[in-house]
């Protein structure tokens, strides 16, 4: 998909092969992600996509998932005709992009620490102003 | 000159928030700064021809051309809503997630629009 209209360096989705090291000095990006539920399945993905990219060229990435946006850490996700969110977090923690949970969000939804895939960070809300003030660039989903 | 990227999520009718992005877009332009826009997820419906420009958005986006302003456009997120090809307006490119790390990297700010 989308390599008719892609140069081969410009691509869409990204092979985690071709992740690297993130350099600290790069400055970093931080991700506020909203939306992690199936019916915004494409919202979610992007930014997940997104994440990759920015670990791909070297830069560190922070993704905070706030509200529904904790659904995509959920284990144990199973939908049939697409790929799993949660499978697709771990690509992002596996290559060094930092995941922060918001433990407000998890409460309200009833998800307890052990739902969550493995090498999250939960935190308080307030952790949102810390992170604003050690990264460049903030996108929200 | 600063660089000014902005990230558009939303689709052209959600409320007035594709509108106002591109309105910031070309005041910062007017200002003198230079204004990249980047369509992402619903945000590739906006130069959808039979589907996204009709109304006040086909005079936005060519005067935005018109005026330097570079417009690029989620090739995956367009594929995945069939608006590619002949029904994109001309001047916005189809083009990958690498395109925006290297707005971001080319930015002094970065607006998200969602």
């Amino acid at each position: 998909m989308s390599d008719e209209y892609c140069e081969p360096e410009d691509s869409c989705t990204v092979d985690p092969a071709s992740i690297v090291e993130p350099d600290i000095e790069k400055g970093g990006v931080l991700l506020i992600a909203f939306k992690g539920s199936y019916l915004t399945w494409d919202h979610s993905d992007s930014v997940v996509e997104l994440s990759k990219a920015i670990l791909a060229v070297g830069k560190p990435v922070t993704l905070f998932l706030k509200d529904d946006g904790i659904l995509m850490a959920k284990k144990g996700q199973n939908p049939s005709d697409i790929d799993s969110l949660g499978d697709k977090l771990k690509d992002t923690v596996e290559f060094k992009g930092r995941v922060l949970v918001c433990k407000d969000s998890m409460k309200r939804r009833g998800i307890k620490p052990e739902d969550l895939i493995d090498n999250l960070e939960l935190v308080d809300p307030s952790q949102i102003y810390r992170e604003f003030m050690i990264h460049d660039t903030v996108l929200t989903f | 000159m600063k660089t000014l990227t902005i990230l558009i999520n939303s689709s052209p009718y959600s409320m007035e928030t594709t509108k106002t992005a591109m309105e910031v877009a070309q005041t910062a332009n007017d200002k003198g700064y230079n204004v990249k826009v980047y369509l992402y997820v619903d945000g590739t419906w906006l130069p959808h021809i039979k589907r996204g420009i009709e109304g006040p958005f086909k005079d936005m986006l060519e005067n935005a051309l018109n005026s330097g302003i570079e417009i690029t456009s989620c090739a995956r997120c367009a594929e995945m809503r069939e608006a590619v090809d002949e029904d994109i307006l001309d001047g916005i490119p189809l083009v990958g997630l690498f395109t925006l790390t290297n707005y971001i990297d080319e930015s002094n700010t970065v607006l998200t629009f969602r």
